[in-house]
């Protein structure tokens, strides 16, 4: 069944160099926002910290405002891997 | 699904540009690029038309969506104020735009890249009962966060402006009251899309998000836990069903979160697990659906699976 996308004509020049334009502004955008995400990394390890000590005493959100406490068991650790402090994909 | 996760993004810092692209008006007419897709060219575009703007009648090759942040435009003989929401079929043969005084906009072309050309009547491929017209603010009801299950927490209320029968993906405003909170890590099947039209949130792995703020997230990729002290009032999309995938693990990634996520299905959905997973099956353009027999051609369907007829434009890695 064909739709009004499948009779889009080619790219013309202009919106190749639009495209390649903003391509190029965007991928600066996500670089400068992956450093300034990393640049926080000490602040965010505090706020993990603080979540980490909540769960474990008023419990964690399963469910609207279902709550379950978590034992020191399960709480998890840090893994050691190279992604393990990374938030923006 | 070739957009990259920009998280978060106050785009109140940047500034406009004119926009120069073939069939738009450049005199009176502004952008900025919050998100796009490199391949296909989607995008979420804030645009700014100025006072006295106008624009003839025409229509897209692509499905629009359109939110009004602040000022008025005159779309045919509607007016479209603060909060008023549009789904624009591709094809769909918009009225003449009037912006008597300026006003600004989010604008989403959801399959490709912006296309304007003048019309008078829709194409006739249009499916213009798909055309939707809405104010948010004052004719859509709020509704508690648990239209989705398992539910955010009370406190995040939700209006619905669009919803895709074929995928779900849906289109809202949200609130969050103030001293908002959620003590959780969530994830989802689905990317996700945000603009803080006012008030502020947070979340653990991202902090602050003030009024400007935005966000579009892939699938799969941590965010929470949430506080909002002030309160806030957004714009969300999906691009296809919201499920709530909540757990406490501020470590996990996408990877580990995609498993966990065909591990609830193997659990939960058995028999459908075997069959998607069995030899000849997964099917890459999806199995025969007897009550949606062309939900192939749907181009939301088919940009949900990577499908487009673009040869790849750039390729960016990001790790």
């Amino acid at each position: 069944m064909k739709r009004v996308q499948d009779e889009k004509p080619e790219r013309s020049k202009e919106v190749k160099a639009w495209m390649d334009e903003e391509i190029d502004a965007q991928q600066a955008r996500y670089d400068a926002i992956s450093a300034e995400m990393e640049g926080i990394q000490e602040e965010r390890n505090g706020w993990i910290a603080r979540f980490l000590a909540i769960i474990q005493t008023k419990g964690y959100n399963t469910n609207g405002d279902l709550r379950r406490a978590i034992t020191k068991d399960e709480v998890p650790e840090r893994p050691d891997r190279p992604d393990a402090d990374k938030v923006v994909w | 699904m070739a957009r990259p996760h920009i998280e978060p993004f106050v785009e109140l810092n940047e500034s406009y540009k004119n926009f120069t692209l073939p069939g738009f008006t450049p005199s009176g007419s502004h952008f900025k690029v919050l998100s796009l897709d490199t391949d296909v060219g989607a995008c979420t575009l804030k645009m700014r038309f100025d006072g006295g703007y106008t624009r003839k009648p025409g229509m897209s090759y692509s499905d629009v969506e359109i939110f009004v942040l602040n000022g008025m435009m005159k779309v045919g003989d509607q007016f479209c104020g603060e909060g008023h929401y549009l789904f624009v079929p591709a094809g769909y043969a918009m009225g003449a735009l009037e912006v008597p005084q300026g006003c600004e906009l989010l604008v989403m072309y959801n399959d490709s890249e912006p296309s304007f050309l003048e019309s008078d009547t829709h194409h006739p491929l249009c499916l213009k009962e798909g055309y939707v017209t809405v104010n948010g603010y004052e004719d859509a009801p709020w509704a508690p966060g648990n239209l989705v299950n398992p539910s955010v927490a009370a406190g995040c209320m939700i209006k619905v402006l669009r919803y895709d029968v074929l995928t779900e993906a849906i289109s809202f405003l949200y609130c969050m009251t103030p001293q908002f909170m959620q003590d959780n890590i969530s994830y989802h099947d689905c990317a996700e899309e945000s603009y803080h039209i006012w008030g502020e949130s947070w979340m653990l792995q991202f902090g602050n998000l003030p009024t400007g703020g935005y966000f579009w997230r892939p699938p799969y990729i941590n965010h929470g836990s949430f506080r909002s002290k002030l309160g806030t009032i957004a714009f969300g999309r999906t691009d296809s069903k919201l499920h709530n995938y909540f757990h406490f693990n501020p470590w996990s990634n996408p990877d580990e979160n995609k498993l966990r996520a065909a591990a609830q299905m193997y659990r939960q959905r058995p028999q459908l697990y075997q069959w998607a997973a069995s030899d000849g099956h997964n099917h890459p353009h999806g199995p025969h659906d007897f009550e949606n027999p062309h939900y192939h051609d749907d181009p939301q369907v088919k940009h949900i699976h990577g499908q487009h007829d673009h040869p790849h434009h750039h390729h960016h890695d990001h790790d």
